[in-house]
């Protein structure tokens, strides 16, 4: 790991400043002007619109936040914000926060009660359940994973192992194959290709601003972005193309793509006969996949394939297939095996640990606290099966199943959940199915609003402090976009709490002085912090100051090789490995092959139902935010989206209210008549359908796929499969 | 009939309502009216336009006994008076409570845009009100010679205002389907329309009640007949033409707003109430003079009034309803227009004000003298 | 003496929305009141078909109609080219809503004043962006002084084929959008 000396942080500050990307009051201009507006301070920290948590200064005008503008060094930001950081930040005063510690009475009936009452009453009731029932009957779920750090702790100490993610609702495909195909993830180099093709990832409605600052970079310099998506979706304005394809068919157009690449001996013959192991099996396994194949599954053009395949070749290897994010990698059938062939493609081009194609994260090691770990306990097998012997084996432990607790609650295998800044009864399957969870002995929720989560299921609310009321620990500044060298920033507080609320951390000491385990929280989140960035040479003090800091490259181009000269990704043969042994191991393919979709639409009134995010909603956790619904209301932004051709059939007019019906539920929405959409498809947007009448600008707003979704685990890797829903449209109400 | 003991208490009842319309508008303001940025004028300027234009009405209709000397009109010369002035003042209200921050308007005096045609409609307005109000005082004590030269002042004063009327509908930049030369003219026939139509009703209404004033008053009904019909027959004219060749003449804006007219969300609006009640009715019942019974007239008043009242309305909307194409490309949702049960409590309050001290006046000043 | 102008290249909007809210949050209004839009169209049939968005706000014209038709004066140009409302004068007769081709007035409900965008008049001044060009990602906007032939906007404008909105209604804006 390399160290910095206080020396090599100094001249960098002053690098930074040369370039005028210092914070903006060390600036020389900006002090005087700052001196003459004394009552404004600008407090550098991170934002919480969306998991990205882009490096913003926020405005305090007179005690009072006022507006945020992007960090000028944070990578993911360049001092740019999305609305939803803006929106994020006026939440702050958004009435509908849970403001002290609640106890439920009844349905929809809370009574607010001390932090000392609600410790005590949890803490014993947690103690009880561990001894009747044992450490694995508690389950803490969380969108992951920045309350990790702390539920570890807790975990351990009573010996539950079931630490749950929401990932299986976002993207495990793709982390489930990343980490045994290549070792790592990488990530595109959008500012330096030539050629990106994006297939269902948009990257202007999950948006990183830098992200696309640097895809529209690379177009001024020429270069040539192809947009893949059953939807027109924002991304696909900038792109030189847009090509609809037929929903849950990406796979096929994937194996077609490879295909063109080998027949035509297009792709990388030496970067694949020296790091790629796997190919003579992928190839015979996927021979038939010819673009003639391909066009009647994905109703892309034969012709289309080829060019794309011929156009990435010619300018590879500065071109890559985007890797993708929440899009593909948790909503099919054959979601692994799509998130396989993104591997494939990209090491057939050849653009691997490459500038303009694929590169891994900087990132910097940091320092850890020393502090007392609980004693260790025997753990069972995980709740959810994720990891273990049996149907689950392949999928992550560290991500989990979220969508089975509540099944597991009625089996009465799970008796405690926690549930830590995640809201499952509005992004899971089925709410109907997610308010089981109610029922386990005890359900402690710790969300900021008044979620559905907490309103249906919780028995205690234990509200969490804004993220301008808290200071986190130091994070690396890396993802979804590259940047050779790595940074590190720190959300920071603000101003003072609003409520009566408190940190993850104070929430956690507060249970542990009650559980006995006071010792193993006994640190601060300064001290903490100040431990991560001791061996980088710096201090807190001057993170502080910067909000974000960057330091000397640690990213070098080329494949990884051993001190022989071997390929050494952390891969059992250390080559990319187009076939995943773990997968032979538990009866699945090693290599990608076709699996068609679980369910196809038929009838002349059936449509795949797909959903997407929406460039000014983070999913449904803004969908509360008066700011960025009044954006969906001046849009029709909740209304769904329908081919034009397939709503003349059904005789169906822009605006009309429809009917959409699965075996689930049956929901009125209002109707987009579009011709940006694949005929196949119903498109709506994650943000809304909010049930929770404590959150009052969310509540019976729009629709929501999740309303729609039967409860399903796909096999490998334990998603959703968000999009394996077919529902019924038809006009008028009933 | 109705007596007017019962008309007095139905119109207190409805100036209750107008008077919690108007509690309503002061209190929570926009929020309980129709408008909202796409459509920025809703059914209080519709409300104001009719009693404005009315008001000018009234004056020309007293005018041709003042101004023009025709000894016929003479018998309802002094009702159109304070008619005219009792209607203006309806429409101020209106209009003040639709200003957002009437409390502003002394600016009008010290800060004059003298481009802005709704200073001078304010303006004119003044001045027409003023004469209006010294020519009636001036009756009032017989000073004839000053009553001819201030009558001649309102006139010109009421026609200036009125036309002007129509000129801030007409010189709107946004407004394709309100603009152009016509709407100063159209105004004037709308104002002409709609007084006569006041003209016939309130004189079926008070005249009975009040024998004394009668005078030669039994031949004015079948005259007030015809003039309506001319009056009904421009208004048609006007309209069928302007339609017309809006909806031909296919111009951005203008076209638009034909359409919302003839098959848009206005549709029933325009062809039930606007073409029905203003043309089709009143035509009807008064094509044929030799048939004219005083009913007759009074039923093609009434419709033509109410009609009137609403081609108020479909003007105002038709106007903003289509969204502004400021982008090339294609047509998008109408924008959504109702009138707000406190904007029809206005509509109420304001025609019972009209008749409650209609019968006021009429009681304290006209039981007991003689026609001037 | 400074003349403020901005070149906005619609082709780069991806339609976040950021513009809006930064906007909001810069002068402290409430969510439904905005100083900017988005207009979105749809070129061409399925397939083959463009999603465009074009950002709109007030146009800052040399020739503005709401000025004409403002009966106090309320509405008013300052020599740097910007146009502002003085509240105090205002009556709230919306006729300047009815009198934009652009559609760039919104109704401050509290105030009952017509409002729109500033140009963020007290910012610029000092030299600041207004937020709706510093927040953009896509950087679909910039503003500047075009009487400085070293600003941005003015390179920038000597070098792009340029069009205004409505040029034929005659209000000379100083909004200016990139041909593509």
């Amino acid at each position: 790991m390399p160290k910095f000396s206080r020396r090599t942080f100094l001249k960098m500050a002053t690098a930074a400043g040369a370039i005028g990307s210092m914070p903006v009051y060390l600036n020389r201009n900006k002090l005087l002007e700052a001196a003459e507006e004394a009552t404004i301070e600008k407090v550098p920290t991170l934002c919480n619109g969306c998991s990205n948590m882009c490096g913003m200064f926020v405005h305090v005008k007179n005690g009072r936040v006022w507006k945020a503008e992007g960090h000028p060094i944070h990578l993911k930001s360049r001092g740019k914000l999305c609305a939803r950081g803006h929106g994020t930040v006026a939440d702050i005063y958004n009435p509908n926060r849970v403001t002290q510690p609640m106890k439920r009475v009844g349905e929809g009936q809370f009574e607010p009660i001390t932090w000392e009452q609600a410790f005590q009453e949890i803490g014993q009731k947690l103690m009880k359940i561990v001894d009747v029932y044992g450490g694995n009957s508690v389950v803490w779920m969380e969108h992951g994973t920045r309350g990790k750090q702390y539920a570890d702790i807790l975990l351990d100490y009573i010996g539950s192992p079931n630490y749950i993610t929401h990932y299986a609702t976002c993207f495990t495909s793709k982390t489930n194959v990343w980490p045994k195909m290549v070792g790592t993830t990488l990530y595109g180099d959008h500012e330096n290709a030539d050629y990106m093709l994006f297939v269902g990832r948009n990257f202007a409605g999950g948006i990183i601003p830098n992200g696309m600052n640097k895809v529209l970079k690379a177009k001024e310099r020429g270069a040539k972005l192809v947009v893949v998506d059953p939807r027109h979706c924002e991304l696909a304005i900038q792109a030189d193309e847009w090509i609809p394809i037929r929903p849950g068919t990406d796979l096929a157009f994937f194996l077609a793509l490879a295909h063109v690449l080998i027949t035509e001996k297009l792709y990388d013959v030496q970067f694949v006969r020296q790091y790629v192991s796997g190919f003579d099996e992928f190839w015979q396994a996927n021979k038939n996949c010819t673009p003639e194949w391909a066009e009647k599954i994905t109703s892309v053009p034969a012709d289309k394939i080829r060019e794309i395949a011929r156009e990435m070749a010619a300018k590879a290897p500065r071109a890559f297939l985007e890797t993708g994010y929440h899009g593909l990698n948790a909503h099919y059938q054959n979601s692994v095996q799509q998130a396989q062939a993104n591997v494939v493609i990209n090491a057939l081009l050849g653009n691997m640990f490459k500038v303009g194609g694929l590169l891994p994260a900087a990132s910097l090691e940091l320092g850890q606290l020393d502090k007392p770990v609980p004693p260790a306990k025997e753990k069972g097998p995980r709740v959810d099966g994720a990891g273990e012997e049996g149907p689950y084996a392949t999928v992550e432990p560290g991500r989990g199943i979220p969508q089975l607790v509540p099944k597991l609650v009625e089996e009465g295998k799970v008796k405690a959940v926690f549930i830590y800044h995640y809201n499952p009864l509005r992004t899971g399957p089925d709410p109907e199915y997610q308010k089981k969870m109610k029922d386990a002995e005890l359900v402690v929720s710790i969300p900021i609003d008044w979620n559905e989560t907490s309103y249906h299921t919780a028995h205690y609310i234990l509200p969490e402090s804004f993220f301008l009321e808290r200071m986190e620990t130091p994070v690396n500044v890396n993802g979804h976009i590259t940047h050779l060298s790595p940074q590190v920033a720190y959300r920071a507080k603000v101003v003072d709490p609003v409520h009566n609320t408190k940190s993850l951390l104070e929430i956690m000491q507060g249970l542990a002085k009650e559980i006995g385990a006071a010792e193993y929280f006994n640190f601060t989140v300064e001290e903490e912090a100040e431990a991560m960035v001791a061996p980088l040479g710096i201090t807190m003090a001057e993170l502080r100051k910067a909000g974000c800091l960057e330091f000397p490259p640690t990213v070098k181009p080329g494949f990884p090789l051993s001190a022989m000269g071997k390929p050494s990704l952390a891969t059992p043969s250390g080559k990319v490995e187009f076939s995943v042994g773990v997968y032979k191991a538990n009866g699945f393919s090693g290599v990608p092959r076709w699996v068609p979709p679980k369910v196809m639409p038929e009838k002349e009134n059936e449509f795949r139902l797909i959903h997407g995010k929406q460039p000014w909603h983070s999913h449904h956790i803004t969908s509360n935010n008066r700011y960025l619904m009044a954006i969906s209301e001046t849009y029709n932004g909740t209304w769904a989206w329908m081919n034009s051709q397939r709503a003349k059939q059904l005789g169906i007019k822009n605006g009309d209210t429809v009917t959409i019906a699965s075996e689930l539920a049956q929901k009125q929405v209002q109707v987009k008549v579009t011709e940006l959409l694949h005929p196949d498809c119903i498109w709506l947007p994650s943000a809304y359908g909010g049930f929770s009448p404590k959150a009052e600008v969310a509540y019976g707003v729009g629709v929501n796929y999740n309303d729609f979704l039967p409860v399903q685990v796909e096999p490998i890797a334990g998603s959703v499969m968000g999009q394996e829903v077919i529902v019924t449209v038809r006009k008028g109400v009933n | 009939m109705v007596s007017a003991v019962t008309w007095k208490r139905i119109s207190l009842v409805m100036m209750l309502l107008g008077a919690a319309g108007a509690g309503a508008i002061l209190l929570f303001g926009e929020a309980v009216l129709g408008t909202t940025d796409g459509v920025p004028w809703g059914s209080l300027i519709a409300t104001y336009l009719f009693f404005a234009a009315a008001s000018v009405g009234l004056t020309l209709m007293a005018s041709l006994w003042y101004v023009f000397g025709i000894e016929a009109f003479k018998p309802v010369t002094k009702r159109a008076l304070y008619l005219a002035i009792l209607s203006v003042l309806m429409g101020f209200g209106a209009i003040g409570l639709e200003l957002g921050r009437p409390l502003n308007m002394f600016w009008l005096i010290f800060s004059p845009n003298l481009s802005s045609a709704i200073w001078w409609m304010g303006t004119l307005y003044a001045v027409y009100l003023g004469f209006r109000i010294l020519c009636v005082y001036c009756i009032y004590k017989q000073d004839e010679g000053k009553v001819l030269t201030f009558s001649r002042i309102t006139v010109v004063a009421g026609l200036l205002a009125v036309s002007n009327l129509g000129s801030v509908f007409g010189n709107a930049q946004a407004r394709p389907f309100w603009q152009g030369g016509a709407m100063p003219f159209y105004f004037i026939i709308v104002a002409l329309l709609t007084g006569t139509a006041i003209l016939v009703v309130t004189f079926a209404m008070l005249e009975k009640s009040k024998p004394a004033v009668a005078g030669n008053g039994e031949a004015l009904p079948p005259l007030l007949g015809r003039l309506l019909l001319y009056f009904v027959v421009a208004f048609g004219f006007f309209k069928f033409w302007y339609l017309s060749n809006s909806i031909y003449g296919l111009n951005p804006g203008t076209f638009e707003g034909a359409k919302i007219l003839l098959s848009g969300p206005l549709s029933v609006q325009f062809w039930a109430l606007e073409v029905g009640l203003t043309i089709v009715i009143p035509l009807f019942l008064l094509a044929r003079p030799e048939k004219y019974t005083n009913g007759r007239i009074l039923w093609a008043a009434l419709a033509s009034l109410i009609g009137v009242f609403f081609a108020h309305q479909n003007f105002v909307l038709a106007g903003q309803l289509a969204p502004l194409q400021v982008i090339p490309g294609d047509m998008l949702l109408y924008h959504q227009y109702q009138t707000m049960p406190a904007e029809w409590a206005i509509v109420v309050g304001g025609i019972g004000a009209l008749i409650y001290f209609s019968l006021w006046v009429e009681h304290k000043f006209f039981r007991s003298s003689t026609a001037a | 003496m400074a003349k403020y102008a901005m070149l906005v290249d619609a082709g780069r909007c991806t339609g976040c929305g950021a513009c809006r809210i930064a906007c909001q949050m810069q002068w402290q209004l409430p969510p439904e009141i905005a100083y900017n839009r988005l207009e979105h169209r749809e070129k061409g049939t399925y397939p083959k078909v463009k999603w465009e968005t074009t950002p709109v706000q007030c146009q800052h014209c040399d020739n503005p109609p709401c000025l004409h038709v403002c009966p106090t004066g309320a509405t008013y140009k300052r020599s740097d080219g910007i146009v502002l409302i003085d509240h105090k004068k205002c009556i709230g007769c919306k006729y300047c809503m009815v009198a934009c081709p652009y559609g760039a007035r919104t109704l401050d409900h509290e105030k009952m004043v017509p409002e729109k965008c500033r140009f963020c008049a007290d910012y610029v001044v000092k030299g600041q962006q207004p937020p709706c060009v510093s927040t953009c990602m896509n950087e679909v906007r910039v503003f500047g002084d075009v009487e400085d032939p070293s600003s941005k906007i003015s390179q920038l404008l000597a070098g792009e084929s340029v069009y205004q909105l409505l040029p034929e209604r005659g209000t000379q804006p100083r909004i200016y959008y990139v041909k593509r």
